[in-house]
């Protein structure tokens, strides 16, 4: 028989993934991962995190006390009209990614949740473990119908050797909004795989805000596919990157059909020995005419033991098209520095206000139940 | 050339007509695709250690280089074809192909009027006039046709400055010297699975020797032709140039229409040490393969400049139009501190055709720059790819590098991408990288041919004007050249 | 002039760019309660003047010195002139994404109070004191909450910069070109902005190649660059004689020869 020990190694090979899967790990080192000893990682109860008690018509789920639940029990929830829980979908991807491979070998908590055409949810999902050599793999799964409206705040905290993985599924029906904002936090031993597959019709709209900070290594791995085109995407990335930390943005939205939209912006902040990575794969095949794509990548390099890896991969069959990508590593701008120190800001000061206006565009875009979350500790 | 039918622009309302009004004036036969008629010595196809030491044997090759061939082929064996670029191709036999074809001829002329007639035809027909009477003024060529140099213009005028530009097979005999020095040094024998079989099996190319100081007093350049259906040419080219030393180089290549697919592997390496300028531009029309992507060159080629010196300075400027296959990636390692790599291209794909082409700019030194800029024409069914490099060194203090990728795309079923990879360990470095994609449309045409302007015209404008920035890098001669080969080139594809 | 100790003396200046020299012997002194116009032609280093006073790094002094109050500002970092009262309106502001207007204002406003033994100001009141200066200006509030000067117009960047120089209170303050690309109504603020802080403990230096500001602020000394250094120093007839003759007459006069005879 098979332990759960054999599977995981396996799970972890690169050998047994496809061709692209493993060139898309090219730049990022496995080994923090592989470091983590599957047999010490358990489910640890959630804590009750520090924020504002939800603001009215939120509903808000923490991390059981069993840590693969959630609580309250969605099922006792009195949710809005039109909301309706619902089982989590298995994936189907033909290559799944090594989030969702190594997802199944861990327990839940899971959520899934249908909006009837019209109904609408504010959502805060709050998972916390309160202990190290925490196991945490939640599977969200949101069906919105016609014209329904989900706002989701998502917060993921990783404790000293503890692994996420986290796999966010869902599907947009015309008219539909998805408005999501992640908070990712981990511990500097601390793994996270967050895979994210979002199908989009028509007329739909997703907004995806993420900040991540802290981690050993952090993988994110948000998919979209605009089923039939029409639809409206947008990316907006922050990685801290600082002390040995691996921050690593994947990202893939395919045009299905004409008249899409992406609008998506990575910013990342690397210092100290980290490493971020980003590699933003943009596809308009032939029937995607008419699609308006923009996306941009900016890094700021603070440290020469810092370094920094992004390809904005564009690949485009269709002629009728607007696609720009764009992206920059350097560091603090020396006019910029000069300009506030004329003004008598010291250096040290200058630099964080600097460094503060480089994180700034992410956290105006995060959408607003999110935003109101304590920020402290975050920013430089 | 095939008129081009002027279209009242009253009536171009509609995309069909436009395409109509396009597709005929399409099929543009390729030009120089004739096939010389020559007794051409030939070894038997396959490739084995044997061949490797009958290649060398027949150049009499000192035994470093032997050396070389056998190491080189040793790791060849070992080493697997590259699949991450973004072409396919059905698997090549390396068996089924010729390593070695030469025109029978004596040994090599003491003077050009000695060469084969029938070759000096060859390079008149090609445009590349070499005898006395006629050879183009200021320019020197080095006249390649399959695996050997056949002659080389200019050689004596040349001589008198100390400049060294011969046949790569002359250069190992008389400067052996050099060659064991520099070859290899930028381009190490493993480097890549072409690179390694280049390195077992060269032939011929040429080799430029630039001392100290002297600013070559002509451009020179090389003109490659394929005219065996069977035989791979791999050549390889080495330039040197000394401190202060300054040259500009011209490539030319062309091939007749086979329907089968001919390889070309060849390996260009430049060395620029202290403040020594070298400018190599590449004109490249091999044979494309027809419309329905039969025949053609596979152009597997490895190019690579060091800049040693400080304040040295490489630059690539490529127009890449033919080829069934382009994998391709002039690149350069800059070593020396502030010193400055460049690299402007365009590929024009069409038809069936496919590239993947761009360059690594490897910042090693304090205060190097680099500057990519790379335009990219996809038509027809083909597929244009831009890959490129740029990394900052934990050494590259103050280096920067900027890079523009922009593709134009014809006609709704031709494929680009574009796949930038930037590195950075170095935060007193920056890198810009910039791209956008636009499309040669039939609003922008009518609006020219509503002005007067032809339609033929208005495409060469529109294309020219996207090429500038890449054009304005080309030595006169070739700038006007490469524009007219764009249009030729895409006549018909429009619509 | 004055038997008080200039605010400001420059003495023999020189500064270069790498190997390229661009102030080649610059001298100036200027007294509290004075107005200097700097004017010259495009290129001549009227910027790299002010820039090299603020201690922009990309300058290196080769020669001379630049005296604050009698003292050698060689040593200090830039935000150390700017506390100690040297204020530099900037040709081309530079646009700081992200960095809010109204908090660099108020981080840059505490910093110099501080070193003039003053309170910092807490949020509130700093916001009506900046409301107060804001009129100065007539700048509209919600240039406040924008980043620093992303997206301003070129009028707006220097109301900006003058709104700057109201709220840092500075003994010399040398604006660079303040006034060009300004319409006449943003001239005129920008004018009265100027006037209404110029006081007998402070002085200003304008720099601007165009009589027009000089219409609205009239000077004691205008001084004429070229080269790289000051030609030569007069009143405000100065400034009408080069309106009126242009700048070739005064290389003539310092033996340089018209600019053509220059690059010759
Ligand atoms: N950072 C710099 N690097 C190189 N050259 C510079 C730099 N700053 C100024 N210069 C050169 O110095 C000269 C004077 O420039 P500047 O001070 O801006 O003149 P002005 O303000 O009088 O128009 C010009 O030739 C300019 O190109
Ligand atoms: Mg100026």
């Amino acid at each position: 028989m098979t332990t759960t020990r054999d599977r995981w190694s396996e799970a972890l090979t690169p050998a047994t993934l496809p061709r692209q899967a493993r060139d898309s790990w090219r730049f990022t080192d496995l080994a923090p991962l592989k470091a983590l000893d599957p047999g010490r990682l358990a489910p640890r109860p959630g804590v009750i995190p520090d924020l504002p008690p939800p603001a009215p018509g939120v509903v808000r789920l923490c991390l059981g006390p069993d840590g693969v639940s959630f609580s309250p029990a969605p099922a006792d929830i009195s949710w809005p009209a039109g909301v309706q829980v619902c089982a989590v979908p298995p994936d189907v991807a033909d290559a799944p990614a090594l989030a969702v491979r190594l997802g199944a070998l861990l327990p839940g908590p899971s959520l899934g949740l249908q909006l009837a055409p019209g109904a609408r949810l504010r959502l805060e999902l709050v998972l916390q473990p309160a202990q190290a050599e925490a196991a945490l793999a939640p599977r969200l799964w949101f069906d919105l119908a016609e014209d329904a409206s989900l706002e989701l705040a998502l917060g993921l905290w990783g404790p000293a050797d503890s692994l996420l993985v986290a796999c966010v599924g869902a599907r947009l029906a015309a008219g539909a909004e998805l408005l999501e904002g992640q908070r990712l936090q981990g511990a500097d031993s601390a793994v996270a795989l967050v895979s994210g597959q979002v199908q989009q019709a028509p007329g739909s709209r997703y907004g995806r805000t993420a900040v991540v900070s802290g981690w050993r290594l952090a993988r994110l791995e948000p998919q979209v596919c605009q089923t039939e085109g029409q639809a409206v995407t947008t990316f907006r990335d922050l990685a801290l990157a600082r002390g040995q930390a691996t921050i690593d943005l994947h990202s893939q939205v395919r045009f299905g059909g004409p008249e899409g939209r992406l609008d998506q912006l990575q910013r990342a902040l690397v210092d100290d020995g980290a490493q971020s990575v980003f590699n933003g794969v943009v596809q308009v095949p032939r029937e995607a005419q008419r699609t308006d794509a923009a996306q941009l990548s900016r890094h700021l390099l603070l440290s020469t033991r810092g370094r920094v890896d992004t390809i904005p991969q564009l690949e485009i069959v269709a002629d009728d098209v607007r696609c720009t990508h764009g992206a920059t590593v350097s560091s603090l701008s020396d006019d910029e520095l000069f300009y506030l120190q004329s003004r008598g800001v010291d250096r040290v000061l200058a630099c964080r206000l600097l460094t503060r206006g480089f994180c700034r565009p992410i956290f105006d875009d995060l959408p607003p139940l999110i935003a109101a979350w304590p920020s402290e500790g975050l920013l430089p | 050339m095939t008129a081009l039918p002027l279209r009242d622009p009253s009536s171009a309302g509609t995309d069909a007509a436009v395409s109509a009004g396009v597709d005929a004036l399409v099929a543009q036969p390729y030009r120089y695709g004739f096939v010389t008629d020559i007794e051409t010595e030939k070894i038997a196809k396959g490739l084995s250690e044997d061949v490797v030491r009958l290649i060398s044997a027949k150049k009499n090759e000192p035994a470093f280089l032997l050396d070389f061939r056998l190491r080189a082929f040793r790791l060849w064996q070992r080493m697997a074809e590259p699949d991450w670029a973004a072409v396919s191709y059905p698997p090549i036999d390396y068996q089924d192909i010729v390593y070695w074809a030469a025109p029978r001829q004596q040994a090599r002329k003491a003077s050009l009027d000695e060469v084969d007639p029938v070759l000096l035809e060859t390079f008149d027909k090609l445009g590349i006039p070499l005898t006395e009477q006629k050879r183009l003024a200021n320019v020197a060529v080095d006249a390649v046709f399959d695996s050997v140099s056949i002659a080389t213009t200019y050689r004596e005028k040349l001589a008198e400055h100390g400049v060294i530009f011969c046949s790569f097979g002359e250069a190992v005999a008389e400067h052996p010297d050099l060659i064991e020095r520099w070859l290899g040094s930028v381009v190490p024998i493993a480097d890549n699975y072409f690179a390694a079989l280049n390195s077992a099996v060269f032939s011929d190319g040429s080799f430029v020797y630039i001392p100290k100081g002297v600013t070559c007093p002509m451009d020179l350049s090389t003109y490659f032709r394929i005219n065996s259906g069977d035989t791979g040419q791999f050549e390889r080219t080495l330039i040197v140039a000394e401190e202060g030393a300054s040259v500009t180089y011209l490539e030319g290549c062309t091939a007749p229409m086979f329907d089968t697919n001919q390889l070309h592997a060849a390996v260009v390496e430049l060395v620029a040490l202290d403040d020594a300028s070298i400018r190599y531009s590449t004109v490249q029309n091999w044979y494309a393969g027809d419309e329905n992507g039969k025949g053609g060159i596979y152009n597997f080629v490895t190019k690579r400049g060091l800049c040693k010196g400080a304040r040295s300075h490489i630059s690539w400027t490529q127009v890449e139009t033919g080829s069934a296959i382009t994998w391709k990636y002039p690149s350069c390692v800059l070593v020396g501190e502030d010193s400055v790599g460049e690299f402007y291209s365009v590929a024009l794909t069409n038809n069936r055709q496919q590239a993947d082409t761009g360059t690594k700019m490897v910042h090693v030194g304090p205060r190097t720059r680099s500057t990519i800029v790379s335009k990219g024409i996809s038509a027809g069914q083909s597929s244009n790819s831009y890959r490129g490099l740029v990394q900052m060194g934990p050494r590259a203090v103050g280096a920067r590098n900027y890079s523009q990728c922009d593709s134009m795309l014809i006609g709704d079923q031709a494929a680009a991408n574009t796949y930038p990879t930037i590195r950075s360990q170095q935060p007193e470095a920056t890198v810009e990288h910039e791209a956008s994609t636009c499309r040669l449309s039939e609003d922008q045409l009518f609006y020219l041919q509503s002005r007067g302007i032809a339609f033929e015209e208005a495409v060469s404008m529109m294309v020219s004007g996207f090429c500038r920035d890449v054009f304005s890098q080309l030595p006169l001669e070739f700038a006007a050249e490469a524009d007219k080969l764009l249009a030729l080139k895409l006549e018909g594809s429009v619509g | 002039m004055s038997d008080r100790p200039p605010l400001l003396e420059i003495r023999g200046l020189r500064a270069a760019v790498g190997d390229l020299e661009i102030l080649r012997g610059v001298d100036l002194c200027v007294h509290a309660g004075e107005i200097h116009a700097v004017m010259g032609r495009n290129g001549s280093g009227k910027s790299t003047l002010s820039k090299v006073i603020a201690g922009h790094p990309s300058y290196r002094v080769t020669a001379g010195q630049i005296l604050y109050r009698g003292q050698d500002v060689a040593d200090l970092a830039p935000e150390e002139r700017a506390r100690a009262g040297l204020f530099l309106g900037f040709q081309y502001p530079v646009e700081i994404p992200g960095v809010s207007n109204r908090e660099f204002l108020r981080v840059a406003t505490n910093a110099r109070r501080l070193a003039r033994g003053e309170e910092e100001l807490d949020t509130f009141s700093f916001d009506d004191h900046l409301e107060q200066r804001l009129a100065l200006v007539k700048m509209d509030p919600s240039f406040l909450d924008r980043s620093l000067n992303e997206g301003f117009s070129g009028g707006e960047k220097k109301r900006n910069e003058i709104l700057q120089m109201a709220l840092l209170e500075p003994a010399v303050a040398i604006l660079d070109e303040t006034d060009s690309g300004l319409d006449i109504d943003a001239l005129r603020i920008v004018a009265e902005g100027v006037r209404q802080l110029a006081g007998p403990d402070n002085a200003t230096v304008l720099i601007t190649h165009y009589q027009r500001l000089l219409e609205a602020i009239t000077p004691q000394y205008v001084h004429v660059m070229a080269h790289g250094r000051l030609l030569r120093t007069g009143g405000p007839e100065l400034a009408l004689e080069l309106e009126r003759r242009g700048y070739d007459w005064v290389d003539a006069e310092a033996g340089l020869g018209s600019r053509e005879d220059v690059a010759v």
